[in-house]
């Protein structure tokens, strides 16, 4: 930590207010929930044909199974299929049916709900439905979707391409023709799995007396999903509660709408029961959206000194079979180009994007979205660049890193960076990992080689209105809210938009509102995940929660803490400008005239012998909405020491270092274990994990055997330290962070493995790198060990 | 992911087990530790109408040297095999290889004779049975008999064993005096299923030389498999670096290894030639000497 330690909660390594029961195993997880009397199990049955036409269903096996039911198309007539993408420039408007008709389009599209008095009996109903497919030729990547004649995955799409975009600033050409030096490369993602630990499910309950629907859902995004079910059921948002219960692991998988949380609803709508459904692992790989499938093709125009001066990107993304609700088909292919410039300084920027769609499982947003791929892209290449140009690895980046004197800035992009210190991190980081040193470890182990890798990234985080606007995100308000209710008791209930899943809200948020109200934050409790209690809000992704949401919490905290000085001021015949909340009292300063927080709460709530101030309101609730007005841009600098086994090719993290800049922190126990988790979600795809799908498109991932995600065996330890530069356009001084470490770890783990092949003559510029690949090279390609 | 419906039976002796197989052999299997088992029941890739659970079934967990052979009661847990003295005495190899079997829990439920049951290509009490010329029993109503596990092992998940027959035990003779064992794998994560795993048991003559080799190998083959070929090439010599590489080679160089979607060919053969290399030589060395 840089600086000393925080006088008050706002900055302190409290425990997390939620592991208690988490760890004693008494949190609610949606299968840990009652079902209500009378509830159905659902199976949704899901396509075995990545596109095949529907001639015929036949469900009338299942009549062997006790109480079991099928639901088709035909049964939900008055269904609408989905539009996940708008009609705004770029896009092309396709449509997603809920239950496919008569065409499916991936390997694990929805054709019928099964139902039955448990999900045992499902599954074996399920298996008695016989659908008839007409199997059709597939498009599975991303050459394919694009060649000449490929055909299309929708009409409304004839060229596959569902968004595209292309940006040249001016003066572009130009600076780019005069560059001395220009190198090229493409750089190919890993399609990968989010693999939270608990499957999406659902349990839908509709009371017609009451004319009450709820929904619990494992979802990051409970005002969404309700939204969604009243734009496509037709219901009013007054009788439609969505509550997300403990949810086990979302990192953007469940910031999505999925078919099965509308089907559910309608399901126990027509059938008046009950709907649970628990979906497994199988249908988590198969349905769940995948990620990452991109590719950067790269063109970095330098001058003679190593100086940026002009970049030109082309990038794809994989879409598959349809655009998700709400981020629809350009969250990849948009997000890539937008975080592309990162923390580097040049203002000559081309791009152009699209994405495409394929027969395979829909993509959505993972932990950093593009940004892992894009700065594999950008840090590649400096590696690249500093080897062509004969400069280490650090002064090619110093030179191009954004200064003090630069900021505020407004990059390539067009995104505004308030403050940031990016020398000081990557100067910091290099001694932290013992950089300079690294030379005594190389050769250290004659069955070995290693190699040390470098990362300068950046995050964007906490978008508002404005830039979900600017997306074309429409269904996204992007604004958060906070409602604060002091009770008589001076204990405060504390509502937010939003909902967690092991970013532990209900420990920041009260340490955020406990710094104004003089309370702790064991007094403060957070209720998130429940649109009945939550006020209206985005929900959490995109890092958004301490900066959009906690803007909203530092509001209201200071709405309630100026209303408690005038309350306190009254009643001990003080000017309320000098009143200080600290500790459980209002005190005049300097006086040692005091009242306690709850002898001020009971006087709001007219429970003392004293009233409120003339013309005062009484109580202590507000509810304040909060707009980011600009994204705030965390950064971070990894270093990571690998070493590559000669007789296996087998790749070992030896060393990992962080420096990190995410403003002032709020709870660096919790930010620490964010980054710990985000690297490892970095690790996986950068050397294990790998959706693979054969010619026909048919997944052959789809458990945690074959999908190799790492475990804590194939975790370094992760040394890590914080500069913290308040942030200047958020509330509060904070940054988001909480992807920051995925973003890093991909191309600090690249380029430590290129360094190691050095020797070697090789570059290696797709993920995951295999064991296999580093093997070939180490054994064909000798070179000369002494570099 | 839910199993299709099954009888389950669980038989307290290994009488009544026998009685229930032959009762149901048309549609039979085996419960031990479940570790493979549930798996494959729940993604319903094995759909036996009845299940004869083993978990209550008295006398089968027994660890013990008997007259020159170490016998494993079929339902011994993993860890308990991994840690027993006896093992360590007589056959320290499968210890050693045990420590790959798993996570620990997965290790606390395993049972030896589950995976020599279940046959599984990655499987390290396979590869160690082979290694160890191991012999499987196999009780059934009113018998037994007794075959050697490479006549057992028939294919990838397919054995000799009758559908009414459950293996019983596992008998390991006794490694002679002075034999060095040595066991190497690897997957593609720090713990896996191994994608190449290498057994080797060496017996030094007085001179220095080898007396006798046996090495067997995972990811060779679709199964587990001897390298008769080094054995025969290093017997009666000395365990020298190039000796043994061109040995290993030679011996690979006529495997027919799996390609999948863990690794090649190609790699499973150059990671064994490495891995069966490091394996000889350390076991060739002092570091591990059966009493």
């Amino acid at each position: 930590m840089d600086g000393p330690a925080p006088a008050g909660p706002f900055g302190a390594r409290l425990p997390r207010k939620e592991d208690p029961r988490l760890l004693r195993g008494e949190a609610r997880f949606l299968d840990d929930i009652e079902v209500p009397p009378g509830t159905l199990h659902a199976v949704f049955l899901r396509s075995p044909h990545a596109h095949a036409r529907i001639l015929g269903i036949d469900a009338s096996g299942v009549r062997d199974i006790p109480g079991a039911l099928v639901l088709t198309a035909a049964d939900l007539p008055q269904l609408p299929p989905l539009r996940p993408d708008l009609p705004l420039p770029g896009f092309a408007v396709t449509e997603r049916p809920l239950l496919c008709r008569d065409l499916v389009r991936f390997v694990g599209d929805c054709v019928a709900i099964v139902l039955a008095e448990d999900a045992y009996a499902a599954e074996d109903a399920a298996e008695l439905v016989a659908v008839d497919y007409e199997p059709l030729p597939a498009i599975v990547t991303l050459e394919q979707a694009l060649a000449e004649g490929a055909g299309s995955v929708h009409r409304e799409a004839p060229d596959n391409v569902l968004f595209r975009n292309q940006v040249t600033t001016e003066g572009f050409d130009a600076a780019f023709a005069a560059a001395p030096h220009v190198f090229r490369e493409t750089f190919v993602g890993s399609r990968v799995a989010t693999v939270s630990l608990e499957p999406r499910g659902c349990l839908a309950r509709h009371d017609p007396g009451l004319d009450e629907t709820v929904l619990w859902s494992s979802t990051q995004v409970p005002h969404l999903v309700r939204n969604m079910l009243c734009e496509v059921l037709g219901l009013a948002d007054t009788a439609v509660r969505v509550i997300a219960p403990d949810v086990g692991g979302g990192f953007g998988v469940k910031a999505s709408v999925y078919p099965e949380e509308i089907l559910a609803i309608a399901a126990a709508r027509l059938l008046g029961r009950p709907v649970k459904w628990a979906g497994d692992r199988q249908d988590d790989f198969l349905s769940s959206s995948h990620a990452r499938d991109m590719r950067f093709g790269v063109e970095m125009a330098m001058d003679a000194d190593g100086v940026l001066a002009a970049i030109r990107i082309d990038v794809l993304a994989n879409a598959g079979a349809y655009g998700g609700i709400p981020f629809g088909s350009s969250i990849e292919a948009g997000g890539g180009p937008r975080t592309f410039p990162g923390p580097y300084r040049f203002r000559h920027y081309a791009f152009r994007t699209r994405a495409v769609a394929t027969h395979t499982t829909p993509s959505g947003p993972y932990r950093g979205v593009a940004a892992p791929i894009a700065f594999m892209a950008f840090e590649g290449m400096m590696d690249r660049a500093a080897a062509a140009l004969g400069l280490t690895r650090e002064e090619i980046r110093r030179r191009n890193l954004l200064d003090t004197a630069d900021f505020p800035f407004v990059n390539a992009s067009g995104i505004r960076y308030d403050i940031a210190s990016h020398h000081r991190t990557l100067t910091k980081a290099l001694a932290l990992s013992e950089w300079e040193d690294f030379v005594l470890r190389r050769d250290a182990d004659p069955d070995k080689i290693r190699g040390i890798g470098i990362a300068c990234v950046t995050e964007q985080t906490g978008q508002g209105s404005t830039r979900y606007r600017a997306r074309g995100l429409l269904r996204i308000p992007g604004i958060e809210a906070a409602r604060l209710k002091m009770e008589p008791s001076g204990r405060a209930t504390l509502a937010v938009s939003q909902t967690t899943q092991g970013q532990g809200h209900l420990t920041t948020f009260a340490q955020m509102a406990a710094e104004h109200l003089g309370i702790p934050p064991a007094h403060i409790t957070v209720l998130e995940g429940d649109t009945a209690v939550s006020p209206f809000g985005s929900g959490t992704f995109a890092s958004r929660s301490v900066v959009a949401a906690g803007g909203a919490v530092i509001t209201a905290a200071e709405v309630i803490a100026k209303k408690m000085k005038r309350i306190a001021g009254h009643l001990l015949e003080a000017d309320e400008a000098d009143i200080v909340l600290r500790d459980g009292r209002a005190e005049v300063v300097g006086t040692g005239l005091s009242v306690t927080i709850e002898e001020v709460a009971r006087t709001a709530y007219a429970m003392r012998p004293k009233g409120v101030p003339p013309g005062e309101s009484f109580g202590l609730d507000t509810t304040e909405y909060w707009d980011q007005p600009f994204s705030s841009v965390s950064a971070a600098v990894h270093v990571a020491e690998v070493s590559i086994e000669k007789a296996t090719g087998r790749v070992k993290v030896e060393r990992y270092s962080i420096v990190h800049d995410c403003g002032r922190v709020v709870n660096p126990m919790i930010v620490d274990g964010q980054v710990h988790g985000a690297v490892v979600q970095g690790l996986g795809p950068a050397l294990m994990e790998r959706l693979v799908h054969d010619e026909h498109g048919q997944l052959l991932t789809t458990t945690l055997l074959d999908y190799t995600l790492p475990t804590a065996l194939d975790v370094p330890d992760i040394a890590m330290e914080h500069i913290e530069t308040p942030a200047l356009d958020t509330k509060g001084g904070v940054k988001g962070m909480a992807e920051g470490g995925t973003i890093g770890a991909i191309p600090v783990l690249l380029s430590a493995i290129n360094d190691a092949l050095r020797p070697h003559g090789a570059w290696i510029h797709a993920i995951p790198v295999r064991a296999e690949q580093l093997l070939r090279i180490i054994r064909t390609q000798p070179g000369t060990p002494e570099g | 992911m839910k199993p299709p419906p099954f009888r389950h039976l669980a038989p307290r002796s290994i009488e009544e087990a026998c009685d229930m197989l032959a009762e149901h052999a048309d549609s039979v299997r085996v419960l031990a530790g479940g570790q493979s088992l549930m798996a494959l029941l729940v993604m319903r890739m094995a759909r036996p109408a009845v299940l004869v659970d083993l978990n209550r079934c008295a006398g089968l967990d027994d660890i013990a040297v008997e007259g020159g052979v170490l016998r494993l009661g079929a339902m011994a847990r993993q860890i308990a095999v991994q840690r027993a003295p006896a093992v360590a005495q007589a056959a320290p190899l499968l210890a050693e290889a045990l420590h790959w079997a798993g996570p620990r829990a997965v290790r606390n439920r395993g049972t030896i004779g589950g995976s020599i049951a279940h046959a599984d290509p990655s499987s390290e009490a396979c590869c160690v049975a082979l290694c160890l010329d191991a012999r499987v029993v196999l009780a059934r109503r009113g018998g037994s008999r007794e075959m050697a596990a490479r006549d057992f092992f028939r294919d990838a998940l397919v054995t000799a064993a009758e559908p009414e027959e459950m293996v019983t035990e596992i008998r390991i003779p006794v490694l002679p005096p002075g034999t060095r064992c040595a066991f190497e794998e690897v997957g593609v994560r720090q713990a896996d299923l191994a994608m190449a795993g290498i057994a080797v048991a060496l017996t030094p003559a007085p001179d220095g030389g080898i007396a006798a080799l046996r090495v067997a190998a995972i990811g060779a083959g679709g199964l587990p498999l001897r390298l008769d070929a080094v054995e025969g090439a290093l017997r009666g010599r000395r365990a020298e670096p190039g000796l043994v590489r061109d040995a290993v080679r030679a011996a690979l160089a006529e495997c027919e290894p799996p390609s999948d979607l863990v690794a090649s060919a190609a790699h499973r053969r150059a990671v064994l030639e490495g891995l069966a290399e490091r394996a000889i030589l350390r076991a060739a060395g002092a570091e591990r000497a059966a009493a």
